[in-house]
């Protein structure tokens, strides 16, 4: 950075000509700076806007059975001196901190604004610092690198924090003064030490700026080769002899090399773009710096590209008016493709229906299951909320439907997070609690788990095994007053006995011990005959799989324990039953709507018509019939 | 310096006198009203539960929670020698000063230790408990205990797991061996010669180094190529015998603990530390047969290990037929050393004369005592809630030839495992799931010299109030004399390198079944 004349103020610092694009003289009074900000606050407004509601990072705390590396946190000094006796841990520590902001939106979404921002800013005055304010447009880089990531729900928070801090010191070590050897060196080795501590591996990003930038853009050598030596025996030193971690995490330690980063899938999600931000600011001062130590002039560059038509252009459109120009235009452009190439609706759709799920907003579920084609673990949940709503029998064949999805059985696909409250809707409490510890070795221990957990427990009485749970959910942010309510009723009440859902689920828990394979939707009824979620499932399954054998055992058995009308999709099954089988269409105490009767004749006679060839069929009578068992018994899925 | 700072650095001085001035007023004003204090006719509520047991004298210090209502709180330690220690809270968090208790403790060995519990209600009435009491014992509690510490797991481990050296004369925590350190994976079965460092096993398994056991030799380590189970060394250090199991895990639609496991198939091998070789002595490795729980007697005369008829066959599935019928006798085979020979089997306890299953045998080191778990049915009593600790007298007269044996006082009604022993057979550390079911804990307990085990304690934390919320369980106790002599990297390192120490392996087996490794890959079984 070219240094201050006597006299100037901050920010007047002459600059060589060559570092800087020649600016025609001002004409009517407008500095193209005054441009810059108001691009870039727009940009970061809207960047906010579409983390909190585009993204909607919430969903991203909330986990849905996907994102498998976000970090618990917990107040008090044990996670805190955990994370200290590895390097990296303090910003590890910060990271899970700052990560418990995703909780609220609104709030995740500032705290990924100021990230970026902090990126944004840093490669600003990295670039600044080498001159290349030609290049000022890359400080967008790192902003849209974490739009691409985080569209696709990746989260590399962690590695992503670590990097910043390491950019922060490069940011400190421009700043202060170097201009003798021992300060220069002096200078790095004290942020290099205190870098690494904090932040680990992500130190040599900082090294390799730093040594990078000494070597080819101030040019002086021996302090570029001793920066690089230490900064590489840093790890070596500290980390493996001091802290005494493997050799590998010594380095790798929060960088995307990391092993433990590595090991989670959600990390893996866009790692190109990861490494894009980790490479591109070192790619760039070893590009303007080799540049300049190559090529005739520190002004070759600037000045070559400043005679030219386009950089003409773009100054003759940065000055005047406020408002659209080719920057903005090129940089908004940019936004836009990379949204469009990265944004990833399917993904969202599965985590905004797990949400609602464990939330209970079931009219929102519903609704999204109208509008979203078949997915799994989507059309388990719609099911799920159509049971508690006892709408089950009534409108299942209104959305996708497959058998596999009803109950999670796909053996391709291991859903324990959408498992444990389907199992305690039906009283598998054991098979619940199994899914829930599953999912905290998948997960971590995330504080919805830790609370299911608790509420297990107290199901099956085991209320010091709740306690501990619900303890320790009080040192989680935004769940202590959860945590503490629960406990101030166990303190009330041991018992419970004011608890509806825990007397619930006690009602139906299973009784009978088995460590084998069974029908457990058989065993519960027969246990407990008025276990209505076990009906109402045991009867979709039944549907599903076109068992109606099956079906009509458990209709005439059940049925009129749990309900007191024939819903329509049962309706439709018992006349599709009597009619396969050539039975009546109404049975004594089962009279069927006339509705139905005729819904089915006006079916049958359409099926007829279509012909054979399936395709036909379905679309010449999905429209009327797609929404009823008949479709999905006569014409398929 | 300028007058400024001195005027600053007076009022500071002021400032900190009046504090501190204010702080003592306040403490004796306070200690002339505790001894004005109203008797209550009870002893106080303390968690956790330090009354009416036996501690060891270097144990660290037993801070409790105080809870009972109040404003302020106080407890008063003391004992015949020595200055009493109080301690002052607000929130009846006592924290007792680790220098003090040392000092108190060490002064006062096989006398009585009294707790003075006071509390403060809103009109500053004082309040007096019955003085509660514990004995300080007059032997030592080996100064280390090392333990495993983990996540609950069900079937998978991909969360940190480690094995860990507790200072029981403080509280100071080192790593022996994280799984972090290679990558992820599991860790179990931790074996001591004897209570010494000099000889130590341990099992690792890791999806990317695979399975092996990490010999250490007087501070030297070698890694073994071979998954040693329940190891127990001979205590001439020079062989230890170890187990092969087949034990996959399964669930219960509704008992209280949804885990469980079988060992469909199993033999004892015997290691040649000297030889660097394995050998299978047939007696323990009878195809019919599951040979498990291997542990010597303190002189090293006898191999003790529990063994049941197989009831099923191979193939028979997970879990076999009869899984929850098997029942553990509890034998004895003499070994002569020098000259490598094995006797005869001889039965200790029959799982047909108690009716239940034994498992998990330890000998005292002294010879005098052996420690065993007792339960309904199959091996592994961890997970069986109605697992007992008992005990037979291997000294005591035989009745009809066979050894009395009784059931500890200090079982519960949840399950009570891993029983340790300290090397002067006085102190038993073992786990149990008494005070917050799942979660397992590490409780100490004095055994007299007639074999009485009494109260236990539980492994004391400098927060009262770790338990409270600690989502970890800790298993696997053992007591060791002195600080690891290899730990954390080395260990660490030896395991992740590609150099294995070759170990001559015998050219038959019995069982082949039992050679083969388990079902489920290498880090995603693990047993508490």
């Amino acid at each position: 950075m070219a240094r201050r004349k006597p006299g100037q103020k901050r920010g007047q610092e002459s600059r060589r000509p060559a570092d800087s694009v020649s600016v025609a003289p001002q004409q009517q009074g407008v500095s193209p700076h005054r441009f810059r900000a108001p691009r870039s606050v727009v940009f970061f407004a809207l960047f906010y806007l579409y983390f909190a509601f585009g993204i909607d990072v919430r969903l991203i705390y909330h986990c849905g059975g996907l994102v498998d590396n976000f970090p618990c946190f917990s107040w008090g000094w044990g996670l805190l001196r955990d994370s200290l006796v590895v390097p990296g841990g303090a910003v590890e520590y910060l990271s899970a901190l700052l990560a418990q902001s995703f909780y609220h939106s609104w709030l995740g979404a500032a705290v990924m604004t100021a990230k970026a921002w902090l990126l944004f800013a840093c490669t600003d005055y990295v670039l600044k610092g080498l001159g290349a304010c030609h290049l000022r447009g890359l400080r967008f880089l790192g902003p849209l690198a974490l739009l691409a990531v985080y569209s696709q729900y990746g989260f590399p928070f962690l590695t992503t924090l670590a990097l910043l801090a390491a950019l922060l010191c490069v940011c400190l070590y421009l700043r202060v003064r170097t201009t003798t050897d021992a300060r220069a060196i002096g200078w790095f080795l004290a942020i290099d030490l205190l870098l690494y501590v904090a932040a680990g591996g992500a130190s040599l990003v900082f090294v390799v700026l730093c040594g990078v930038y000494e070597l080819l853009v101030r040019r002086r050598l021996r302090i570029a080769l001793v920066q690089l030596a230490c900064g590489a025996a840093t790890p070596l030193v500290l980390g493996n002899l001091a802290y005494g971690v493997q050799l590998s995490d010594a380095y790798w330690r929060l960088t995307p090399l990391s092993w433990e980063l590595l090991g989670h899938s959600t990390f893996r999600i866009m790692l190109n773009a990861v490494w894009i931000l980790y490479l591109f600011l070192p790619v760039v001062v070893a590009a303007v710096g080799g540049w300049r130590l190559f090529f005739a002039g520190r002004g070759g560059l600037a000045s070559s590209w400043g005679k030219t038509r386009v950089a003409r252009a773009l100054r003759e459109h940065c000055q005047g008016k406020v408002g659209l120009n080719p920057p903005t235009l090129a940089l908004f452009g940019v936004t836009a493709v990379v949204l469009l190439l990265t944004r990833a609706p399917a993904t969202k759709e599965v985590l905004v229906a797990d949400y609602f799920s464990r939330y209970e907003m079931w009219d929102r579920l519903l609704d999204l299951g109208r509008r979203s084609p078949y997915r799994y673990t989507v059309c388990h949940a719609v099911d799920r909320a159509l049971c508690r709503l006892d709408r089950l029998g009534d409108e299942m064949f209104c959305l996708p439907q497959k058998a596999e999805a009803l109950l999670l059985t796909d053996r391709t696909a291991e859903p324990v997070w959408q498992k444990f409250d389907t199992c305690l809707d039906l009283g598998l409490i054991n098979q619940a609690e199994n899914a829930l510890l599953m999912s905290t070795e998948i997960y971590g221990e995330r504080p919805l788990l830790l609370h299911r957990l608790a509420r297990v427990n107290l199901v099956k009485g085991n209320v010091e095994t709740a306690r501990v749970y619900l303890e320790a959910l009080t040192r989680v942010p935004f769940w202590g007053a959860t945590a503490r309510r629960d406990l101030a009723c166990l303190q009330a009440d041991p018992d419970l006995s004011e608890d509806a859902q825990i007397q619930r689920w006690r009602n139906v828990m299973l009784k009978a011990d088995s460590v084998r394979n069974v029908d457990v939707l058989g065993q519960l009824l027969a246990e407990n005959p008025a276990n209505r979620t076990a009906y109402q499932y045991a009867v979709a399954f039944s549907l599903l799989s076109m068992d109606l054998d099956g079906f009509v055992r458990l209709f005439d058995t059940y049925h009129q324990r749990s309900f007191s009308r024939i819903p329509r999709h049962l309706e439709e099954a018992l006349l599709v039953f009597r009619t396969v089988k050539g039975q009546p269409l109404d049975a004594p105490g089962q009279a069927i709507s006339s509705e139905a009767k005729a819904q089915l004749q006006e079916f049958l006679q359409a099926f007829q018509q279509a012909g054979r060839e399936k395709t036909a069929v379905r679309s010449a009578i999905r429209d009327k019939f797609g929404g009823t068992y008949y479709y999905y018994y006569f014409v398929g899925r | 310096m300028s007058r400024r700072f001195i005027v600053g650095l007076l009022l500071l001085v002021l400032a900190a006198g009046v504090f501190l001035g204010g702080g003592l007023l306040y403490r004796s004003v306070s200690q002339a009203m505790i001894r004005q204090a109203e008797p209550v006719d009870r002893q106080a509520r303390l968690r956790p539960d330090y009354s009416g047991s036996v501690i060891p004298p270097n144990i660290a210090p037993l801070s409790f929670v105080i809870q009972e209502s109040g404003v302020a709180f106080c407890a008063r330690i003391s004992s015949q020698q020595g200055q009493a220690i109080e301690v002052f809270s607000r929130d009846g968090v006592i924290e007792i000063p680790l220098k003090r208790w040392r000092s108190l403790l060490a002064a006062n060995r096989g006398q009585t230790l009294c707790v003075d519990v006071f509390a403060r209600d809103k009109e500053g009435r004082w309040s007096r408990f019955q003085t509660i009491t514990n004995q300080i014992a007059r032997e030592d509690i080996d100064d280390h205990l090392v333990y495993r510490k983990m996540h609950l797991t069900h079937v998978r481990v991909r969360s940190r797991i480690g094995v860990y050296c507790r200072d029981l004369t403080g509280f100071k925590e080192s790593v022996v061996l994280d799984s972090a350190s290679y990558e992820g994976g599991c860790l179990n079965c931790h074996s001591f010669r004897q209570n010494h460092w000099d000889r130590m096993l341990l099992g690792v398994r890791s999806e990317k180094y695979g399975t092996a056991t990490l010999l250490a030799e007087d501070g030297v380590v070698r890694k073994l190529g071979t998954k040693f189970g329940y190891p127990s060394w001979h205590p001439s250090g020079r062989l230890a015998v170890y187990a092969i199991n087949n034990i996959p895990l399964f669930f219960h639609s509704t008992q209280d603990e949804v885990r469980d496991t079988t060992n469909v198939d199993s033999m004892l091998m015997v290691y040649d530390a000297q030889q660097h070789r394995i050998a299978v002595e047939p007696k323990l490795a009878q195809k019919d047969w599951l040979e498990n729980w291997p542990t010597w007697s303190g002189d090293g005369k006898y191999l003790y290990f529990c063994t049941a008829r197989k009831l099923w066959q191979a193939g028979a599935g997970t879990p076999p037929p009869q899984y929850d019928q098997i029942k553990y006798d509890l034998v004895r085979i003499p070994y002569e050393i020098e000259t490598n020979t094995w006797g005869q089997i001889e039965s200790v306890l029959s799982a047909g004369r108690t009716g239940k299953s034994i498992g998990m045998p330890r000998v005292s080191p002294d010879g005098r005592f052996l420690s065993f778990c007792m339960f309904d049915y199959d091996y592994f009593p961890a997970w069986k809630q109605e697992s007992d600790l008992y005990m037979i007298d291997l000294e005591a007269p035989q009745q009809d030839g066979q050894f009395a044996y009784r059931r500890l006082d200090i079982n519960s009604d949840q399950s009570e495992a891993w029983q340790t022993w300290s090397s002067n057979s006085r102190w038993l550390v073992f786990s149990s799931k008494r005070l917050q079911g799942v979660f397992t804990r590490l409780f100490i307990s004095y055994v007299d010299a007639a074999g009485n085990a009494h109260k236990p304690i539980l492994l004391p934390q400098k927060d009262p109030t770790f338990y409270d919320s600690c989502l970890l369980v800790f298993n696997t106790p053992e007591l060791v004399v002195g600080p690891p002599q290899v730990a954390g990297e080395s260990l660490a390192r030896a395991f992740r390198s590609r150099r294995t120490a070759s170990v001559a392996m015998p050219v038959t087996m019995a069982t082949p079944a039992a050679t083969r490794p388990p079902s489920a890959p290498a880090s995603e079984t693990q047993h508490e």
